[in-house]
């Protein structure tokens, strides 16, 4: 038997019953993530050009309102399930999204003196959720190498 | 910090997936231990050296 196995196995990809868990977990997370980018993009685009009757304006608002909590639930139940290495990896992304996100809004908001146009709200949300994805790759890649 | 997990996984004919199902964690994660990139929780380790039958400190010690 190769005791060395840095890479993945046929096992992973079967899947043991903690495989699956994380892989049902993280699915999870997904598709309600999808629903919730989903209903901002249609509500935005819907209510801002008044493509829908008015009776249906409030529900078009608060869907992703209503919907922020139930992701950040499916989040907590992500975290709460999978293993401590992965929590890690988690908890790791957090910290270099948030210094990666606040380096490059003051580069921004400092460049906006000169004439560089200030980041929106949208590109705000961007850079942090761009930042996180980046940090959980560093991390991933720095466990898993 | 060091250990000799790989060597206990050896003797005993186990794959890291093997060991990983009987802990409850991802292969990564006990890939990641043996090769000393990730410490385990106190909890973890204690899995590990119950496991094992060995006490913790035979398993993981501080690099010289």
């Amino acid at each position: 038997m190769n005791f060395d196995e840095s890479q993945q196995t046929s096992a992973d990809k079967e899947g043991s019953p903690y495989v699956k868990k994380e892989r049902n977990l993280s699915m999870n997370y997904v598709f309600w993530c999808f629903l919730w980018a989903v209903t901002i993009t249609v509500s935005d685009y819907t209510v801002e050009r008044e493509l829908i009757p008015d009776m249906l304006v409030w529900p078009m608002v608060l869907l992703p309102i209503v919907l922020t909590p139930v992701v950040f639930y499916q989040y907590y139940r992500f975290y709460s399930g999978v293993d401590e290495m992965t929590r890690k990896i988690q908890a790791d992304s957090f910290v270099i999204a948030f210094a990666l996100g606040m380096f490059i809004l003051i580069a921004f908001m400092s460049l906006a003196n000169i004439g560089v146009a200030e980041p929106g709200v949208n590109e705000i949300f961007a850079i942090f959720a761009i930042s996180g994805m980046i940090g959980q790759v560093f991390r991933t890649v720095r466990y898993n190498r | 910090m060091n250990n000799k997990l790989k060597v206990l996984r050896a003797e005993r004919d186990l794959s890291q997936s093997a060991l990983a199902e009987e802990l409850d964690v991802s292969r990564q994660t006990i890939n990641a231990i043996e090769k000393g990139r990730y410490d385990p929780s106190l909890p973890l380790a204690l899995r590990i050296g119950r496991y094992f039958k060995t006490p913790i400190e035979e398993i993981f010690f501080e690099e010289m």
